[in-house]
């Protein structure tokens, strides 16, 4: 009797942990092939579609080149590239579907929970090909596109998940998108772990766009990209982009490498960026940019390196649209080193970041605010940055009795230069109501008209421990204030 | 006063021929590729799309392999397939329009104006697409019976004015041509290449009005399925390859 009860408590027990076990699928069960010139479109979906109403489980890719226009991911299932397969984008425009009415992707999800792609395959865009064949279609007349900076504004990513709950990207290479790689947009518990996105096969290709999510885990990923590299964005004004964690990852652009923005609706809020490496990138290292209406709050920046890059720091507020007022308080920013080259940083990219804003000297950082709507609460610690110096008047200028040349700027599409000249190398400070500067290490490496660090109406500071070397720079302040009040040195 | 009328009227008739002749567009204007392994259905039907937003017209294949699943044809577009060229089934199951309704390479519901023409073959490859099936039931992922998923090559459901002319239907794993409820169709010179099999060419259920004429059946079997549902039927020098002309009695 014991023992009957015994076995029925097994039978039981099995019976629950069975069906719950994630069930394994090789792609060849559903006539998926291989062989690099069968479009599979149909058949990853069938295969897809099954796996979802069989309780889920993985769809298994073995090595082989597998060759798909779109297809919809479902709950409870994963995509598994094994070592050696490659899911091939088609580079037929019209292979690919739309969700939203808005984004193309190449695997899309929307309202989809607990999917994932793993192992260690690759995801190959065709993206050059594909984004010219777009232009073709154009040219054609049968795509309405303006062809606006020579190119289709909307090619396909090769990941948009949005509103998908608990979603998992691991392990796998994401390469030669037509457009950004992969946006996930008002997902919740997101894992991005271990990935590498070679994102240069085409310009205006961001590495991985977080947008609007709730809970996300970015960590030990290298993001190769011909635009943002590591990006939250926040498209919608009714979501902000929350709890979100960027860990070891190393990342490469010809734009910036960490952003948060350009489109900043609803904002940012509990972001922690830590641990983190730029090298040969073309912008910013890290640039945290309110410029939409969105609220910018608490953001902690910590043990970043910045390797031969164009600007290791920006914070802006700007007002782009009127009446839509951002605000940004209490970001920190600790145990940065920075080293930036006097030469362009992604010389070489196939798609290089548009030289602009000249004529200048190499910029400063920045924290940028504005007249009436002040960055809050600023604090940078433990940082050195090495600059080239060298900054000649002859070439452009904007000397300490002229401050009030630097423009406004609310409406600008913000990037480190766009105010072209800065009247600092260090550190550039306007419209900013308490900021603390703590043990930082400011380096010229050659004599520069300018001062290190100019504050412009900036209010509530401490500067303490601040170390500033430039050859033969004289007797010349190394911080200077300019309508600024209640500043400790 | 009367050169103004006749400018005027010069002007109205260039207008008429203008307006009633049917634009051409070329297959490789959408990207369509004849190399006979780029899966063309969404080009395809992005191309039909296109010609009947734009008011119609005639999509034309030249030389060359096309490949492609289930397409819809849509009102005022006629497909001309030249001679040299040929519209070629791919297997996967999945490729095609599925179980529901017409299941065709090129089907059409609900359209009017539309046709079929040149003289290119539309290509079934039945053993491969039937091969596709049969593996996709063994193994469970689909539920039914092989037929149930064979496609045929032409399916018209309420469709008025429908044109099928000259084209070569080879290797089906349906019946060739279907027309359900559909008005005024006429098919002319068309050849259905069946061989052994024992399939019907052509299934007509509900017309009214079809009109065959100077087609050519190869095929053992009577080509013509038709279940007294339909009006005005009519059927002019169509012969088996056994010289037996079709008609509507049995």
């Amino acid at each position: 009797m014991n023992s009957l009860k015994k076995l029925i408590m097994m039978c039981l027990f099995i019976g629950i942990v069975v069906p719950t076990e994630a069930k394994d699928y090789q792609m060849t069960m559903f006539g998926i092939k291989s062989d690099g010139v069968t479009m599979n479109t149909r058949s990853i979906q069938k295969a897809i579609d099954f796996i979802h109403e069989n309780g889920g489980g993985r769809l298994v890719f073995t090595v082989g080149r597998y060759l798909t226009g779109s297809i919809h991911l479902k709950s409870n299932v994963t995509i598994h590239l094994g070592e050696g397969a490659v899911l091939v984008g088609s580079t037929n425009p019209y292979d690919y579907d739309m969700e939203l009415n808005a984004w193309y992707g190449l695997i899309l999800a929307n309202k989809q929970e607990n999917i994932a792609i793993t192992g260690k395959g690759v995801i190959d865009g065709c993206g050059r090909e594909l984004a010219n064949n777009f232009i073709n279609q154009v040219y054609a007349g049968v795509i309405k596109d303006k062809l606006q900076l020579g190119r289709v504004a909307n090619r396909p990513k090769l990941i948009y998940f949005r509103e998908c709950k608990n979603v998992e990207v691991k392990g796998v290479t994401l390469m030669n998108p037509a457009f950004w790689t992969q946006t996930y947009d008002q997902c919740e518990h997101l894992l991005i772990d271990g990935i590498t996105v070679h994102s240069r096969a085409y310009w205006n290709n961001d590495g991985m766009d977080i947008v609007d999510c709730n809970g996300a885990l970015i960590q030990n990923c290298y993001v190769d990209a011909t635009d943002d590299a590591i990006c939250l964005k926040s498209h919608s004004a009714d979501a902000i982009c929350q709890n979100v964690e960027v860990r070891n990852n190393i990342a490469c652009s010809s734009a910036s490498g960490i952003k948060f923005g350009t489109a900043s609706n609803g904002g940012f809020k509990d972001i922690k960026i830590i641990n983190n490496t730029v090298f040969d990138t073309f912008r910013s290292a890290i640039t945290i940019q309110a410029v939409d209406g969105g609220l910018v709050e608490n953001i902690v920046v910590d043990s970043l390196r910045s390797i031969n890059t164009g600007n290791p720091i920006y914070l802006v507020v700007g007002e782009r649209r009127e009446g839509h007022r951002s605000r940004m308080d209490n970001v920190r920013i600790s145990n940065l080193y920075a080293e930036v080259p006097a030469t362009k940083p992604d010389a070489g990219y196939v798609y290089e970041g548009p030289t602009e804003d000249n004529p200048r000297n190499i910029s400063p950082s920045g924290i940028i605010g504005l007249a009436d709507n002040k960055i809050t609460n600023v604090t940078i610690e433990n940082v050195e940055i090495v600059y080239p110096g060298g900054g000649n008047p002859f070439y452009a200028k904007v000397g300490l009795n002229e401050l009030n040349k630097v423009p406004e700027m609310p409406k600008a599409y913000p990037e480190f230069s766009q105010h072209k000249e800065l009247p600092a190398w260090g550190f550039y400070i306007r419209h900013v109501d308490g900021v603390t500067f703590k043990n930082v290490k400011l380096k010229a490496l050659k004599k520069d008209y300018r001062p290190a660090i100019v504050l412009d109406d900036v209010h509530n500071g401490i500067f303490s421990k601040i170390k500033v070397s430039e050859p033969d720079a004289g007797k010349k302040d190394k911080i200077y204030l300019y309508k600024s009040t209640g500043i400790k040195k | 006063m009367n050169t103004n009328k006749l400018l005027v009227s010069v002007v109205g008739l260039l207008f008429m021929v203008a307006t009633l002749s049917a634009k051409d567009y070329q297959v490789s204007m959408f990207g369509i590729k004849s190399d006979g392994v780029t899966l063309n259905t969404r080009s395809i039907q992005r191309a039909v799309d296109y010609i009947s937003e734009q008011g119609g017209g005639r999509l034309i294949f030249y030389v060359g392999r096309y490949l492609t699943g289930s397409i819809e044809l849509k009102s005022n577009v006629t497909i001309r397939i030249e001679e040299g060229a040929a519209l070629v089934a791919v297997p996967s199951v999945y490729d095609y329009k599925g179980v529901e309704g017409c299941n065709a390479i090129i089907y059409a519901k609900g359209q009017q104006h539309i046709g079929i023409g040149g003289k290119g073959i539309i290509e079934g490859r039945a053993d491969a697409v039937r091969a596709s099936v049969e593996d996709q039931l063994k193994k469970g992922h689909i539920q039914g019976t092989t037929s149930d998923y064979l496609p045929a090559l032409i399916c018209m459901e309420d469709c008025e004015n429908v044109k099928i002319e000259q084209v070569t239907l080879q290797n089906a794993g349906n019946t060739a041509e279907v027309y359900k409820n559909c008005r005024h169709v006429t098919v002319d010179k068309v050849v259905v290449n069946a061989g052994a099999c024992d399939q019907k060419a052509v299934s007509v259920s509900g017309c009214d009005g079809l009109e065959m004429t100077d087609c050519y059946f190869n095929q053992l079997v009577e080509p013509l399925q038709s279940d007294g549902t339909s009006r005005n039927l009519s059927f002019t020098n169509c012969l088996t390859s056994e010289g037996k002309n079709i008609t509507i009695e049995k």
